[in-house]
């Protein structure tokens, strides 16, 4: 026998018994970008140009006097967003509030999908992510919530109804 | 009368250019040119219209249907970024009209009130859809974790969010300053008295963030440069591949549907074994 009739056999692999079956996506699932999904875009685009047009109608962007180094108004704030470390800075030494607290939070935030290690997307398949991020989520919000609405002079409590110190 | 091209009259060309000016356009050669899909008339159309424009390739040719529905991902991404749009062109006008120095910045934005078409309100604009930019990101990173699209094979594009958010953040802070007045710079002045106690470097990160020992000129132009060319640069790369990867990646609600009909028999069964063991 020559050796080209030889039988040749491979090794394609070798696969366990128990696979993940994916069914077969039915072709009625999907839909064309263009028009459906695109037509939505369009609207939610319109509809956001119309807020922001209506909130710039209604509301003139705040300016004070020219900015003095020499004169401390009495009520300085941090943007909104940050009043909630401004208030952290109330409670805690700067190097703490200012600096710990945020790096922390930003390099958790960022490595979250590391740590995470919960199988699955849903809520009650990753309940210990989901009540930690909540927590802080709740923390964080409060706190932003205190800083911007119920602080006055000298980051003394006052009541939003009584006067609300806040600048956007 | 004269036949002209396909037989049309002269008088029946005159007729088409004043009722249906498009449609005698589409049959130039400039716009065949620029527009070489077919109309989106058919499916083949609509794929052919996906694949020969340069705008929609960012969108895959077909979505899944749940995609469709707002609860879906409430579109805060797509808002957020529409809001960067709103903010790049808004910026664009306002810096016409802006010198990033002291105390010229502070008289600009009184021009801008009473002497500029518009300018009130283009500054308007600016200032609410960076407000709003700012509560949709956040909410866009709730809705992520919250119907976990971070998992893989998304973490990395997760990853990109948060330095979308705090690249997000460092713009409306660095934007705060521009006005130059009592406002912006008490805010400024807080915020910046915090990198003072940054460790090691301690109070060289605020020299280095402000260009000088105190909120001044140095510290303006400072923030006038990232504003309008640092942070849009890195936003737009940023954004860019953030997009890129959802595309990718797919969308994270059909995967949800595969996943709850994906067949998992023998380890739902272990799971069950274990728990009774318990």
């Amino acid at each position: 026998m020559s050796e080209r009739e030889e039988p040749r056999y491979r090794l394609l692999g070798v696969v366990p018994h128990e696979i993940e079956v994916h069914p077969a996506r039915e072709p009625e699932d999907e839909v064309f970008t263009w028009p459906h999904f695109l037509v939505r875009h369009v609207v939610i685009a319109g509809i956001t140009v119309a807020v922001v047009f209506a909130l710039a109608i209604a509301f003139d962007a705040p300016l004070k006097d020219l900015a003095n180094p020499n004169l401390t108004p009495p009520v300085a704030k941090a943007p909104w967003y940050f009043a909630g470390l401004q208030e952290l800075l109330h409670w805690f030494h700067p190097m703490v509030a200012g600096v710990l607290v945020p790096t922390v939070a930003v390099v958790f935030l960022a490595a979250l999908p590391f740590l995470d290690r919960s199988r699955g997307w849903r809520v009650r398949d990753r309940k210990l992510v989901v009540v930690v991020v909540t927590a802080l989520v709740v923390a964080a919000v409060a706190l932003t919530l205190i800083g911007a609405l119920f602080r006055g002079p000298e980051w003394s409590w006052v009541w939003p109804w009584q006067h609300l110190y806040l600048e956007l | 009368m004269a036949e002209r091209n396909g037989g049309r009259t002269l008088r029946a060309e005159i007729v088409e250019a004043l009722i249906h000016p498009g449609r005698r356009f589409k049959r130039t050669e400039l716009y065949r040119s620029a527009v070489r899909h077919p109309s989106p008339a058919s499916p083949r159309g609509r794929a052919m219209t996906s694949f020969h424009n340069f705008f929609l390739h960012i969108y895959p040719v077909k979505v899944p249907r749940k995609v469709l529905s707002f609860r879906s991902t409430f579109r805060l991404g797509f808002i957020a970024t529409v809001l960067f749009t709103i903010l790049f062109v808004s910026g664009m006008y306002l810096m016409f009209f802006y010198h990033p120095a002291v105390p010229q910045a502070y008289f600009d934005m009184h021009n801008l009130a009473t002497s500029v078409a518009f300018g009130q309100f283009v500054r308007n604009i600016h200032r609410w859809a960076a407000h709003l930019m700012v509560l949709v990101v956040g909410l866009h990173l709730l809705r992520v974790f919250y119907s976990g699209a971070y998992k893989a094979p998304r973490q990395f594009n997760w990853l990109i969010g948060v330095a979308l958010l705090v690249a997000t953040l460092l713009f409306s802070f660095t934007g705060y300053l521009l006005p130059w007045d009592q406002l912006s710079f008490w805010a400024v002045e807080v915020g910046t008295s915090i990198a003072g106690n940054a460790p090691i470097l301690g109070s060289k990160a605020q020299q280095i963030l402000l260009g000088g020992q105190e909120v001044g000129g140095n510290a303006l132009l400072r923030f006038y440069v990232l504003h309008i060319y640092v942070l849009p640069a890195t936003l737009i790369v940023l954004l860019a591949v953030h997009i890129w990867r959802v595309r990718k990646d797919g969308f994270q609600v059909a995967d949800r549907e595969e996943a709850a009909a994906t067949i998992t028999e023998p380890e739902s069964g272990a799971r069950e074994e274990v728990s009774a063991g318990v």
